[in-house]
């Protein structure tokens, strides 16, 4: 018996050593975790994750809450939040005139510019200016959004993984951890030319950079500084700063380049008089990609190559849902008797919700049905997604339009400040006409930019009733050279390498100014690598017949789209009428995309209530056991 | 045709001699229907051994039907019909005639004159001549009964209706029609 209550007693005792060693590795996983939120030189030291977390709890917060619990975690910490306003903060000292850092970079900048620096009035003020607010004052009032402030120190500074970021009311500078000197210095060479209260009145004019070196980035919003300090004009209402354009290429230069077919039979110099065209002027500029010759497409992709393709037609109102309720949209195609991909297009209608989307898997038979499998490579997307507009979309304003207006916001690419100039357009008189140039079309869409291009080719790929009738690989093939074509295009559109371009000699990061046509909206600047990035759409023209008379419907087609993944079971892409997020997965580690690139919108807010998904072609493939097997889906909406 | 009417019409005689025996929802009934559907028809054709056609189409039909059962307890009866349905697509002129051959089963929810009930039918459609087409069938559905005379009552339902069609072609892949079907019937 005493034997027995020895035993309890230590296994009491080891039962309790096993929970004390637990609860301690608990305890140093909670400590490890606290060491992504940290203070470092007063302010937030944050991983993304971190920063995610916490941004987020502030959102849900109201202010004392936020304030309360930012102190409680982080007693060092004084954010912009809470800050004392009868305590100026290091950066409002810094860019008074008399500090030595203003000191200091306004004689550089003087030495660098000749000169000719001009140096605004207001640099924190040394003197008296009763009615100007402290720079922390602007600062707390341009940054507005409270959950925000919380997480900057008062210097407006915030440091995420290892990139600080320093929010002034000039906008936000941020580079590595490493660099915070350079971004001192450019930021108080803004500083000295730029008055800090200017984003409290005006929200259009460009933040004044003389003597210092501005690039584009990968990023519409960001410019690249001197010394990797990169900058966003956070409190601007339009984005990026107009470009200054000094030179352009002359009709003599540009006419051999965009129509060799001119005078490809002899060494003549372009003509003067050019011959007259076949064409209206307003086709003959659209019909500049249409003339583009497609030939015939490589070989295909080796995924696509063991395919099989099918039709499948979706009712809508009463049938679609019977349809949605007791009809199977998934095809097959099979590796063995084992092994599968299974491809499904749903476009259910639950009475008060629709969705349609896509759905890629890998199979493996089980006893009873048939099971997710992880394979290689999963692919999923779509060669075209046809959607329509009905008439009444507003008809964009070029004299004798022969096109019906496109979908969404239009705009006209033209390659210099000077409107109506471009690509040169034979035949007509009218000074503007001639200058007309229909490139391709920016489109803003909900809340993306997309750009639309006409078909490339002059063929269509589906016809009118929504039936498609053309292989991915000669669609995808067409697409890829007409918008090759057309960056040739703009590349010598774009002024010369050796011109002074306000963001990079490189023609590709030229900014070209994009015109609306409808009237609606400023100027916007693209790039070519701007617009290389952008979803593009194609779309179908539609006669001046139909349209004079009302009766077409506007067919607009979503570009070749792809998702892969790898080592996975499914892909998931719901398609909304807004958006195209993505869901990945039941394995979302292993997914080798960035989501956030994918995210699409298609439609203008006022087309939406009557925009519709017509038709399009899904397809999917699914690597498995280094053998490749693919569904192609060739999808119609019908009444 | 003609023979198809004969014998429907052999099958109604039959049934009504029976029926003067007979008490209703007790032993023996007598059920005649007459329904519309109105649903799809969903059709795979494989052109090449990589590419198929076809598509989804509206289809209706009008079906009158027979069925001849037994009341097994006072709610549950099982029973077996037969019936002509002539199937016909909305957008083209195409159609299908059914002579079909089923089990019926049914639930009434309460042992009364009126109640509700739920019912089940598997079969198929037999070839009894070239225009007619084969394939299996099953509806699923729930229905009111109500008596109108001391021996009589009349039915109303509305159910899930399928049938697909087998084609002696093997490149039909597959030819379905699927829907809803409102019945009324006579119950003697």
């Amino acid at each position: 018996m005493k034997k027995n209550k020895t035993n309890l007693f230590i296994g009491i005792v080891l039962f309790s050593a096993v929970m004390g060693l637990t609860i301690q590795g608990c305890k140093k996983e909670n400590g490890s975790s606290t060491e992504s939120a940290m203070v470092s030189n007063s302010r937030l030291k944050l991983s993304k994750s971190a920063f995610d977390d916490l941004y987020k709890q502030a959102r849900q917060s109201d202010k004392k809450v936020i304030s309360t619990e930012i102190k409680s975690r982080f007693p060092e910490f004084e954010s912009l939040l809470s800050h004392d306003p009868a305590k100026l903060s290091q950066t409002a000292l810094s860019i008074k005139s008399s500090s030595p850092l203003m000191m200091t970079r306004k004689a550089a900048l003087q030495a660098s510019l000749g000169g000719n620096l001009k140096i605004t009035s207001n640099t924190g003020g040394d003197g008296p200016m009763e009615q100007t607010p402290t720079y922390d004052n602007v600062l707390t009032e341009l940054v507005d959004d409270q959950s925000f402030q919380a997480l900057l120190n008062v210097e407006g500074e915030i440091q995420v993984n290892n990139i600080i970021y320093k929010v002034t009311p000039y906008g936000t500078f941020f580079t590595d951890a490493t660099n915070i000197d350079a971004l001192n210095t450019v930021f108080a060479d803004i500083a000295l030319q730029n008055d800090y209260t200017l984003r409290l009145e005006d929200e259009v004019v460009p933040i004044l950079m003389d003597g210092i070196q501005v690039q584009a980035t990968e990023y519409d919003d960001v410019r690249k500084l001197n010394n990797n300090v990169f900058f966003v004009d956070s409190f601007i209402d339009d984005s990026g700063p107009e470009p200054e354009v000094t030179i352009f290429p002359s009709d003599a230069v540009l006419d051999p380049l965009l129509f060799p077919g001119l005078n490809s039979t002899n060494n003549n110099p372009p003509p003067t008089t050019p011959p007259a065209p076949s064409l209206p002027i307003e086709n003959q500029q659209s019909n500049f990609l249409n003339t583009v010759s497609i030939g015939n497409p490589p070989a295909g992709d080796p995924a696509y190559l063991n395919m099989k393709e099918y039709p499948i037609e979706f009712k809508k109102g009463f049938a679609g849902i019977a349809q949605t309720i007791f009809d199977n949209s998934t095809r097959y195609n099979y590796f063995n008797n084992d092994y599968r991909i299974s491809a499904l297009i749903y476009n259910r209608n639950y009475a008060i919700i629709k969705t349609i989307g896509i759905k890629v898997k890998c199979q493996k038979k089980g006893w009873l049905w048939w099971n997710k499998t992880d394979a290689q490579e999963i692919r999923a997307g779509w060669d075209y997604i046809i959607y329509t507009a009905p008439t009444g979309v507003d008809k964009i304003g070029l004299p004798n339009n022969d096109f019906a207006p496109s979908i969404g916001q239009p705009y006209l690419i033209n390659p210099t400040e000077n409107p109506f100039y471009g690509v040169p357009m034979f035949g007509s008189n009218d000074q503007y006409a001639k200058r007309y140039n229909m490139y391709g079309w920016y489109m803003k869409r909900g809340n993306n930019e997309m750009f639309t291009i006409s078909i490339p080719g002059g063929f269509v790929p589906f016809k009118y009733d929504g039936d498609v009738n053309i292989p991915s690989s000669k669609f995808k093939f067409a697409i890829d050279l007409g918008w090759n074509e057309l960056k040739k295009a703009l590349r010598k559109s774009a002024p010369a390498t050796n011109s002074v371009t306000l963001m990079n000699p490189d023609p590709d990061n030229f900014k070209f100014p994009v015109y609306p046509l409808n009237g609606n909206g400023g100027v916007k600047y693209l790039s070519i690598n701007d617009m290389e990035n952008m979803p593009k759409s194609y779309q179908s023209p539609v006669s001046k017949t139909e349209f004079l008379s009302g009766d077409y419907k506007i067919h607009s087609i979503v570009s070749p789209y792809e998702v892969k993944v790898y080592n996975t079971d499914i892909i998931d892409i719901p398609l909304d009428l807004t958006s195209v997020p993505i869901t990945l997965s039941t394995n979302v580690n292993n997914m080798a995309l960035n989501v956030g690139q994918i995210a699409k919108s298609l439609l203008t807010d006022q087309l939406a209530k009557s925009y519709d998904v017509q038709a399009g072609t899904i397809v999917g493939a699914v690597k498995f056991n280094n053998a490749w097997r693919a569904v192609r889906i060739n999808f119609k909406m019908k009444d | 045709m003609k023979n198809l009417l004969i014998l429907f019409a052999c099958v109604l005689c039959i049934s009504s001699l029976a029926n003067a025996q007979t008490l209703q929802e007790k032993g023996y009934f007598n059920l005649t229907e007459f329904g519309f559907y109105t649903g799809n028809n969903t059709s795979m054709i494989e052109i090449t051994p990589d590419k198929y056609g076809g598509g989804t189409d509206g289809a209706y039909s009008f079906s009158l039907r027979n069925i001849n059962g037994l009341f097994l307890t006072e709610k549950i009866s099982v029973g077996a019909g037969i019936g002509l349905e002539n199937y016909t697509h909305t957008e083209n002129s195409a159609n299908n005639n059914m002579f079909l051959l089923f089990l019926d089963a049914r639930y009434y929810f309460k042992n009364q004159e009126n109640t509700f009930f739920a019912y089940g039918d598997a079969g198929g459609s037999i070839k009894i001549a070239d225009h007619f087409s084969k394939g299996p069938m099953y509806n699923l559905g729930i229905g009111y009964k109500f008596k109108i005379s001391p021996k009589m009552g009349m039915t109303g339902s509305l159910g899930y209706n399928d049938q697909v069609i087998k084609h002696d072609e093997d490149a039909v892949i597959k030819d379905r029609y699927y829907g809803f079907a409102l019945r009324v019937g006579l119950l003697l």
